[in-house]
């Protein structure tokens, strides 16, 4: 009996766990999306030396919330949001807008992706 | 390399643990349910073992919702008998006073050579010198041969009284309420009865 108890507080520790879980990643997500907006602006204007601290500034973000993603969040999906931050600094001290444009939308849809794939939803389960 | 490592030591523990919590039912002879827990759980183990790029609570959880489940099917079919006949079946009899139970061997998809064979491994020649022989729910054959005695019957199983038992030794409730003496059905945990040995009572512990 006392392991079945167990057992149950366990399940709803995971489900209360995992609703939270699903809180934190929306959280975390806004968060670099919102770093997202004004890079995007600033290199639409061509403003590169903003855009370059926004980047500084993204990356920074980057760093300090990766470690406590990876625990949930599949590796590969947070290495390929560092890399194509890289790419868009790169391209950011080439002043290449179009590319820099292009790298900023990748980066918005992956890190939109990354509470999508968690979610609860038909899509994801079948 | 390393992470491989300490990934493996952390996922052997973790199974290490989830197959001691799950008691020895799971490393003797196997219930349909708790041989898929088995085989789902070495493969959810090896799978981030391998691939580093996964989280390592991606093979973590599910392998304690696993237990979980274990946990809650193994209380629930012990708690209920109709239930624990629905997860993991009945014990069903395929040979009778020396002769085949065509039908249940059928339904069992049990051949005869399987049968032989089964026999043969427990010393017994032919299906004439069994008594009975049940093919358990866990998929081995209990044989028991004519020179051994009948068989006794169960009449109460934790606090049921089994009335199709109860039909077969030509018992009435009120007998076997007079043979229990003082104790209500409600407390043996089993009673099984021969007409030669009378009835046995085993109570529940308090």
């Amino acid at each position: 009996m006392r392991t079945f108890v167990i057992a149950l507080l366990l399940l709803s520790l995971i489900c209360g766990g995992l609703s939270l879980y699903g809180v934190y990643l929306d959280r975390e997500s806004e968060a670099l999306l919102s770093a997202l907006s004004p890079l995007y602006d600033a290199t639409i204007k061509e403003d590169w030396a903003h855009a370059e601290s926004l980047l500084s500034a993204l990356e920074a973000l980057l760093e300090e919330k990766t470690p406590r993603l990876a625990v949930f969040t599949d590796h590969d999906i947070l290495d390929d949001i560092n890399e194509t931050a890289a790419r868009a600094r790169g391209y950011a001290k080439c002043r290449e807008a179009p590319e820099c444009i292009a790298e900023i939308e990748t980066l918005r849809a992956m890190i939109e992706h990354i509470p999508r794939r968690e979610a609860l939803t038909f899509y994801n389960i079948f | 390399m390393i992470l491989s490592f300490v990934r493996t030591v952390i996922l052997y523990f973790a199974v290490i643990l989830s197959m001691r919590v799950m008691g020895k039912r799971q490393i003797g002879e196997l219930q349909p349910f708790e041989l898929v827990v088995t085989l789902m759980l070495s493969d959810l183990a090896a799978v981030p073992m391998q691939n580093t790029g996964i989280p390592l609570l991606s093979g973590l959880l599910p392998i304690v919702a696993l237990l979980i489940l274990e946990i809650v099917f193994s209380y629930v079919s012990l708690k209920s008998k109709k239930l624990r006949t629905v997860i993991i079946g009945r014990p069903s009899i395929i040979i009778r006073d020396g002769a085949p139970v065509e039908a249940e061997m059928r339904r069992l998809r049990v051949n005869i050579d399987d049968l032989l064979e089964e026999l043969r491994k427990k010393d017994m020649e032919s299906v004439e010198e069994v008594a009975i022989a049940i093919l358990e729910t866990d998929g081995t054959l209990s044989a028991f041969p004519k020179s051994g005695g009948p068989l006794p019957y169960t009449l109460i199983s934790d606090g049921r009284i089994i009335t199709k038992n109860m039909e077969k030794c030509g018992l009435s409730e009120k007998a076997l309420q007079k043979m229990l003496g003082g104790t209500a059905p409600k407390d043996v945990f089993l009673a099984t009865y021969t007409k030669e040995g009378g009835l046995s009572v085993q109570k529940k512990e308090k």
